[in-house]
């Protein structure tokens, strides 16, 4: 045993409380989380570092680690159909213990450069949690790399160890896959979306109100064919950041190229679109006005409304990254909500937790990661309509709306997808288990 | 020395067959980590966790914890769970970074198990070995701590290594436990899965521990030697298994296999998967089909004293290239992953036996109790004609 310098107050982690009934610390945050065993729901997961890594078109990643580190991204690679892209350089004891870590590596790249075919445009070297502690310094092996195959490589990293630390790494993956980004000759009249895992629905307002301000393409790297068409991301003239997960790919690209951002992650409730549309605005210039996508968002809330009625709705943050505000936006529209399962409580997200603990304080808030889940899942549905797989899970709720990570949605047309979503899941169009949608959805630890 | 996989996933870990071993026993299971060995286990390896409430959760370890040895917050969340719940013990498991670190667990398990007066497992995996070995670890360690001294006349007889990880199911151990009550023994405990909590102490009351997994083979010698159980090894999947394996049961001597010339030879195949599962596929074929020449390989739990002539352990994805480039097999039986490594997979030269332990959630539907009698015979037959085949096709001399 080691010494032991820090004493946690571990006791008041809670499972679950009304959103109006405590301080948000005891359930919600790093000290909350650090102060329980964390139970990992078979909804766990997301697109992990590996699903987001892939969306760079032509390029390899390589992972080192020990064996078992690569396992969970392998077998999701391969539901994902990139494991053509992904490569692992299983390391052993001895060679850490030795430091033959680099040399390793050193001569494991050429030899599975010249198996690959065709050979990749950019190469990623992915290290894992050990790493952190071995503290490698890759830049003198990285520019050897570089002249000799003439190919850019970045080192990343698949690193949990590090989640409660400033750059964890859903949001440092992406900040490394867009450092492949070469300095632009010349800006564009295009938009990129940072954070999300594919672009914003063709339907959204923000793109009519973007080409109405001169800013016509809205692009993002999953609609990139090649590496040349990654390559054009880079003379957008401005980063839009619609999930947090994009922040640090945003500052980035701010220091290096002076590409400007503006961070709108995606809301729900009109009054956090509009303050969203504020910000845009402000960066254009302009006030952007949507009333025809408030009109028809009301009539969709109408609509849905009466055929879901007083259904209790449960909802999780893997569904969103705003859980707090699409429980607002829903009790503002008549809906009932229940209960949100989440474990943070982002600063984006406070003022509609703020808002939930004035006007719905009934609503609970139950951490997902509690270890009480694994004896405490029911067997009886406590939520009539689940938005997101983890609070399908931990309701068993018998309509599963199998919404993820905001995929497409934003402003007012994001809620009628949201809404529609949740009617068909009503009308029981969404066939399937569980397991199944889960399955077929393929998260990614 | 390092290994590359290009093609295969890396295999289910030692934690990860610590954690199943001990899935259904009503312990409080921790992996000490960060979440991703965690999610390996629940999101990948372990198929009965969708619809299970087991107590298996991940430490939450984090950079600072790791540097600072932060071990009382550790003890303070297991205390707060374990004292929410009646466990029938604690197990903390390892992973690379307690290893990088130097993490002591059988201190820290004897600290916590004075501290919470229940059982308290520490196992120092690593993530650097695979699931066999900690599926022996766990095995060893129920043993050691909770299986008591015989009362009585030995009777019956102990399942050991059933692990979903080598396909096991429910279903399948049900059929081999009928078998053995058809024999006369009825099971005493099963190590792998799906045990009564309480039947585990019994095991050294058996008379016989069956084998039915490569990665039970140090555990039942170890129980020879402490408890003077003798054990049997085979899996009986069909009449040729269930008749060999009556006959080690009842030691009687076993009728040796008719020995073809090579040149009689029909067809060559080359199963690759768990060392007893594909041995007794090669008894069942060999006894409809003996003209077929069929060898084993295995990137798992390995014996030499069960191997034949020809037979392999695989150590990684370039020795399987290599053995499977050289062998230029008719035939090839392994997971589906293994397709890409083999020269000719098309659908005449390659069927596919998926495993738990190499491709994990992949392929759910692949279990062993879909390999049970006239399925079974089907299954093989099926090989054997693709062999025969696949070599009329080849108009080939079988490689000498």
């Amino acid at each position: 045993m080691r010494a032991q310098p820090v004493r946690f107050l571990s006791s008041f982690a809670r499972r679950t409380m009304p959103v109006g009934g405590g301080a948000p610390e005891e359930l919600l945050g790093g000290a909350a989380s650090s102060s329980c065993l964390h139970y990992c729901a078979p909804t766990h997961g997301g697109w992990g570092v590996i699903r987001t890594a892939l969306l760079v078109p032509e390029m390899y990643m390589l992972f080192v680690c020990p064996e078992a580190c690569g396992r969970h991204g392998a077998i999701a690679a391969i539901e994902h159909g990139g494991k053509s892209r992904v490569g692992y350089l299983c390391i052993e004891e001895e060679e850490i213990a030795m430091g033959r870590y680099e040399q390793s590596l050193r001569d494991a790249v050429p030899v599975l450069l010249s198996r690959l075919k065709p050979r990749p445009r950019a190469f990623l070297i992915v290290v894992s949690c050990i790493d952190d502690l071995l503290g490698t310094d890759y830049e003198t092996m990285l520019a050897d790399f570089e002249a000799e195959f003439r190919i850019p490589f970045r080192i990343g990293r698949m690193n949990p160890i590090s989640l409660d630390a400033k750059l964890p790494p859903g949001k440092r993956i992406q900040r490394d896959m867009y450092d492949f980004l070469e300095a632009p000759a010349a800006r564009d009249d295009s938009v990129c979306v940072l954070g999300a895992f594919q672009n914003l629905d063709e339907h959204s307002e923000i793109r009519e109100l973007l080409r109405a301000n001169g800013l016509p393409s809205l692009l993002h790297l999953a609609d990139c064919a090649n590496f040349d068409d990654y390559q054009k991301l880079g003379r957008a003239r401005l980063n839009l950041v619609v999930r947090p997960e994009g922040t640090e790919a945003a500052k980035n690209l701010r220091e290096k190229f002076g590409t400007p951002f503006v961070f709108a992650p995606v809301g729900f409730s009109e009054s956090t679109i509009l303050e969203r549309y504020a910000k845009i605005g402000d960066f254009l210039g302009a006030s952007l006005v949507c009333d025809a996508a408030i009109l028809r968002r009301r009539e969709t809330e109408k609509r849905v409304l009466a055929k879901v009625g007083q259904k209790t709705i449960a909802i999780d943050n893997t569904a969103t990254c705003s859980p707090f505000d699409l429980a607002r936006a829903l009790c503002e529209a008549g809906f009932n909500v229940s209960e949100i399962f989440t474990q943070k409580l982002p600063t984006f997200d406070r003022p509609s937790f703020d808002w939930l603990a004035k006007n719905a304080p009934g609503v609970r808030v139950t951490s997902p990661e509690h270890h009480s889940n694994s004896w405490l899942r029911p067997d009886t549905p406590t939520a009539d309509i689940a938005i997101g797989f983890t609070a399908a899970y931990l309701s068993c709720a018998p309509c599963v709306v199998p919404t993820a990570f905001d995929e497409g949605m934003y402003g007012h047309h994001g809620m009628c997808m949201l809404l529609d979503a949740v009617l068909r899941a009503v009308e029981g169009q969404i066939s399937g288990s569980l397991e199944e949608m889960v399955r077929e959805y393929g998260l990614v630890v | 020395m390092s290994y590359i996989f290009q093609y295969l996933p890396p295999f289910a870990a030692d934690y990860s067959g610590v954690a199943s071993a001990l899935h259904d026993l009503g312990g409080l299971v921790v992996i000490h980590d960060a979440s991703g060995c965690t999610g390996s286990f629940t999101g990948y390896d372990e198929p009965r966790w969708f619809s299970g409430k087991s107590s298996v959760y991940c430490s939450g370890l984090r950079e600072f914890d790791a540097i600072v040895g932060n071990d009382e917050r550790l003890l303070d969340n297991i205390r707060n769970a374990a004292q929410a719940k009646d466990f029938n013990f604690v197990a903390l498991i390892g992973s690379p970074v307690p290893m990088l670190v130097g993490f002591d667990f059988d201190g820290f398990a004897r600290m916590a198990e004075a501290d919470l007066g229940i059982p308290v497992f520490g196992f120092p995996t690593t993530g650097f070995a695979r699931y066999e070995q900690g599926l022996s670890a766990a095995f060893f360690a129920l043993a050691e701590r909770f299986v008591e001294e015989p009362r009585g006349e030995a009777h019956g007889a102990n399942i050991l290594g059933a692990s979903p990880l080598d396909n096991f199911d429910a279903r399948s151990v049900a059929v081999i436990a009928a078998f053995l009550e058809k024999n006369g023994l009825p099971v005493v405990s099963v190590w792998g899965q799906g045990d009564e909590w309480r039947s585990i102490p019994k095991a050294a009351g058996a008379k016989l521990n069956v084998v039915v997994a490569a990665s039970a083979l140090p555990f039942a010698r170890y129980m020879e030697s402490r408890w003077n159980i003798p054990w049997v090894a085979g899996l009986p999947l069909g009449d040729e298994t269930e008749s060999a394996l009556e006959n080690r049961i009842m030691r009687r001597p076993e009728t040796p296999r008719a020995r073809i010339g090579r040149d009689e030879k029909s067809a060559t195949i080359f199963l690759v998967g768990e060392q007893f599962r594909m041995n007794a596929f090669r008894e069942e074929l060999l006894c409809r089909h003996p003209r077929l020449e069929v060898t084993v390989g295995s990137f798992f739990a390995w014996d030499a004293a069960y191997a034949e002539a020809g037979d392999c352990p695989l150590p990684n994805e370039d020795e399987a290239i290599r053995r499977l480039a050289e062998g230029d097999f008719d035939l090839v039986v392994g997971d589906p992953l293994l397709r890409e490594l083999v020269p000719d997979a098309s659908e005449a030269r390659f069927v596919e036996e998926a495993h738990y332990g190499l491709s994990a959630r992949l392929y759910r539907d692949h279990v062993l109790s879909l390999r049970f009698g006239s399925a079974l015979t089907a299954f093989l037959d099926g090989i054997a004609e693709r062999a025969l085949f696949a070599r009329a096709s080849r108009k080939e001399p079988v490689p000498a």
